[in-house]
């Protein structure tokens, strides 16, 4: 949904609603570290072709939703859009979305300060116990581990 | 490696020995429920193309890497390989093949019953505990939550 099309008062189609509340704290992720590359974009639609709850979106429609969402994140603020999907999503949703933007803030084995920081306030929104964040943190770690950083492990921080 | 590289006595090049070696419990658990198809190929090649460890190997050449291990398993035997993997990684590193399994048996959302066992003889080769496994599951399960 562009801006244009907000202004019009249109909705997203209803089999987009929580696609994009599971998509928002990805792409707000994504935009701690500035504006995201063309590269990053096209890994979160990667991403999401593994979800189910993707899984009847097209792949150019994934990427089209992540720069939507983009656009509603600068146009309306990161904390606005991340409190709406909150509000759209049940806790297990919740839960799912934060593994993504996780997912997306460690693609390339690292976690800059800035994207930990941003991880932290969407644990927050998102209404996740230190617990299961941290659990979140510990596997994406794992998943996302190098072959030459064998230490990047984050268990015991919460 | 190919078979035929392998008689020849060829050695994978030293920057495909690690990611090889966590590619091998992926190919071998889906070998255990029948041979594996192109779109499991094409999935196990995106799962990768998402982890550092292969940030330096083409998607033409993963993609390659995975037929050539689909090839090895055949010859010589999934136990055998998982072995060699295991003996190859670091326990950090095992933990992230494990997680490669995972996340592709739980592409569909669901864990047949061949692949349930072809996972915890995994979990054992890599020398994986309870709690680390647990964990891993309970992530990948969320990850692969559907939207109803």
């Amino acid at each position: 949904m562009s801006f244009l099309d907000r202004l019009r008062g249109h909705q997203p189609p209803a089999d987009e609603i929580v696609p994009r509340a599971i998509m928002a704290p990805a792409v707000s992720a994504m935009l701690a570290d500035g504006v995201p590359a063309a590269e990053e974009i096209s890994q979160l639609s990667n991403l999401c072709l593994f979800s189910p709850i993707f899984a009847h979106l097209a792949p150019e429609r994934l990427a089209e939703m992540v720069r939507e969402i983009q656009s509603e994140i600068v146009d309306r603020g990161g904390r606005t859009v991340l409190e709406e999907a909150a509000a759209t999503l049940p806790p297990a949703l919740r839960e799912t979305a934060f593994c993504f933007a996780v997912r997306i803030a460690m693609a390339d084995g690292t976690i800059p300060a800035n994207e930990e920081k941003a991880l932290e306030v969407i644990a927050g929104i998102l209404g996740l116990s230190g617990v299961t964040a941290t659990t979140i943190y510990t596997v994406i770690a794992m998943l996302q581990r190098p072959a030459d950083f064998p230490d990047m492990d984050l268990r015991g921080r919460d | 490696m190919s078979f035929l590289r392998k008689l020849a006595g060829a050695t994978p090049p030293a920057d495909e020995e690690i990611p090889r070696a966590v590619l091998t419990p992926s190919v071998s658990a889906i070998m255990a429920d029948g041979d594996m198809q192109s779109p499991e190929v094409r999935m196990l090649s995106n799962i990768c193309a998402f982890s550092p460890i292969f940030h330096h190997i083409e998607p033409e050449r993963l993609a390659e890497i995975v037929r050539e291990l689909i090839a090895e398993v055949m010859d010589r035997g999934g136990a055998t390989m998982l072995a060699e993997a295991a003996a190859k990684l670091d326990h950090g590193l095992r933990e992230t093949a494990f997680c490669f399994v995972v996340r592709l048996i739980m592409a569909d959302g669901k864990i047949g019953e061949h692949e349930k066992e072809a996972l915890k003889k995994i979990e054992e080769v890599l020398g994986l505990d309870s709690g680390e496994v647990a964990q891993i599951y309970t992530v990948i399960a969320m990850m692969q939550r559907p939207a109803h």
